[in-house]
């Protein structure tokens, strides 16, 4: 396990608004922060120097705005990073895919499912989704078809 | 060609003309057979050599994270089976552990045993269709059947004890819908002497090959390098060398307790990633055996469990090794009854990503070659 003052050191590194408590057996997450959406390229330079690839990148949509949520690990020694960024209206953040080639499919991903828009990225066409899909199906605010919801869930009242 | 100078008078108009050779695109797929499944590869190729090649995906995406974000979490268990269909049940497995993770369910022991169990012997039909099949692709026909076989008796096991062949849906939280009798530990037992024996015959039959190793050493390298800027896990990493695997690395489930080594190559290669599977399978069997010698009394399911969650708000973050790489569930609840967001990364995504830069150089038959060494699955990639 990477000691507790290395993960000290690389939290004061990544600058974050705020740390969360987080315990590895519960969350599945040895770090987990929230940094300002600026920072993002930054401290994934700082990560892809020390060693770390790009586990997972995804959003949340929180109803009022947009949540990054990047996973960082290592090979060597499993300690797992979580990045958190509230993002603006405007659901603009700065593309890791030159630093992370993974992140290439991933950010494209995020794009079309939440309509996160990565500023710099090489190629943002659809990419699971129909070419002219004009919809992002993971917004919550997405009407999805009665049709295709499990029965029981049917009823607004669950109980 | 019957002249040794095969510049012929026509060509030669043509360069006089000023028309110069071109370069063309082809389209591998959407149904091709190299490509198991439907994806398509779109290359663009100078004679037989590959400019460029572009995976394009998405022909088969069922929107399996929205599903899981309209329905209660057990009425999600089907869906995991359907992601990745050659590891279904190690995506049941790790979907009902990471939903536990989230609620905080216990488990019987007994249950993480005959999880163990089942997902190893899944792990194994999985590895074993893919030698099969990537050696279908090689253009050798006859190693298909042989190895068909082992996996049959494998589906004939699962079969008895989960009902299904392929599409399983056997974990629920808090444990597994059935317990295992006499009848599956006597098979099983049986099943493992068997395949030991094979690997011999798989070893003369293919490893020493001349065609074969003509055909994968030395193919699609990968650097370690390259693997951690694609974010590559799974056996494509290992074959470069690294050893990542999430059940040594991050133990869930029983995996801590049992002894086995996790198989590496050196060069990265198409070869490597072979080796690498064939030394896996070996590591699955030694699992599986130390499990069935181990495998306790008690409860198979923890009777405690709602029939329907409402975990308290939060999310889970979990990784497990499916046959292809660590696959990554990223739950979020908001204290309701149906999940807030439910997100998948899955390792044949990264692995195929990596696709584009390999390809690069390589002749269009070293691509069905590597293509074939990355064990994709479609399915999994669309989500």
């Amino acid at each position: 396990m990477t000691s507790l003052s290395a993960s000290k050191e690389l939290i004061e590194g990544l600058s974050p608004v705020e740390v969360h408590d987080t315990d590895y057996s519960k969350t599945g997450s040895h770090v987990d922060v929230t940094i300002e959406p600026d920072q993002i390229r930054k401290t994934a330079e700082l990560l892809n120097a020390r060693g770390y690839f790009l586990e997972d990148l995804t959003a949340l949509d929180r109803i009022d705005y947009r949540e990054m949520a990047y996973r960082f690990n290592q090979y060597i020694e499993p300690h797992r990073i979580t990045i958190r960024a509230k993002l603006d209206p405007e659901d603009e953040v700065d593309t890791i895919s030159d630093i992370f080639a993974a992140a290439n499919w991933q950010e494209r991903e995020c794009h079309e499912f939440l309509g996160v828009k990565f500023k710099g990225h090489p190629d943002l066409r659809r990419l699971l989704l129909p070419e002219d899909a004009d919809f992002f199906p993971l917004r919550k605010d997405f009407k999805v078809p009665p049709e295709i919801l499990a029965p029981e869930y049917h009823q607004e009242d669950n109980d | 060609m019957t002249d040794g100078n095969i510049t012929s008078l026509e060509t030669e108009q043509k360069i006089s003309q000023g028309l110069t050779e071109q370069t063309f695109w082809l389209n591998m797929g959407p149904q091709h057979p190299a490509t198991h499944g439907v994806l398509r590869v779109v290359l663009h190729l100078d004679g037989e050599r590959v400019v460029e090649a572009e995976p394009v995906i998405g022909y088969i995406h069922r929107g399996h994270e929205r599903m899981g974000e309209t329905r209660g979490y057990a009425q999600f268990i089907p869906n995991n089976s359907r992601m990745d269909y050659l590891a279904g049940l190690i995506y049941n497995h790790a979907y009902c552990a990471a939903v536990e993770k989230l609620a905080g369910i216990d488990v019987p022991p007994r249950a993480e045993y005959i999880r163990c169990i089942t997902s190893e012997l899944n792990r194994l039909a999985s590895h074993l269709l893919w030698l099969g099949a990537y050696l279908m692709d090689l253009g050798a026909f006859t190693p298909f059947l042989y190895i068909w076989e082992e996996r049959e008796k494998i589906n004939d096991i699962l079969n008895h004890v989960t009902g299904s062949r392929l599409t399983y849906a056997y974990n629920r939280f808090g444990g597994v819908h059935k317990d295992v009798d006499d009848d599956f530990i006597s098979w099983t037992r049986a099943y493992v002497k068997r395949q030991r024996k094979r690997f011999k015959m798989y070893n003369r039959l293919v490893t020493g090959n001349v065609i074969f190793q003509n055909r994968t050493v030395g193919v699609g390298a990968i650097t370690p390098e390259q693997a951690l800027n694609y974010g590559l896990t799974g056996p494509c990493l290992r074959a470069c060398g690294v050893e990542y695997d999430i059940r040594k690395k991050e133990p869930y489930a029983v995996y801590s307790e049992v002894d086995f080594d996790i198989p590496t190559g050196s060069n990265g290669d198409a070869f490597d990633r072979y080796s690498v599977r064939l030394a896996e399978m070996e590591q699955s069997l030694r699992i599986i055996e130390q499990c069935l010698d181990r495998l306790p009394g008690g409860a198979y399911i923890n009777d405690n469990v709602p029939q329907y969650l409402a975990p308290d708000s939060g999310d889970v973050f979990f990784a497990f090794e499916s046959p292809r790489g660590e696959t990554n569930i990223f739950m979020v609840s908001d204290g309701s009854r149906i999940p807030y967001r439910m997100h998948w990364k899955t390792p044949s995504y990264s692995n195929l990503s990596i696709l584009a830069e390999i390809a690069r150089g390589q002749f269009i038959a070293d691509v069905v070659s590597i293509m074939g060494s990355f064990d994709l699955v479609i399915p999994e990639i669309d989500k």
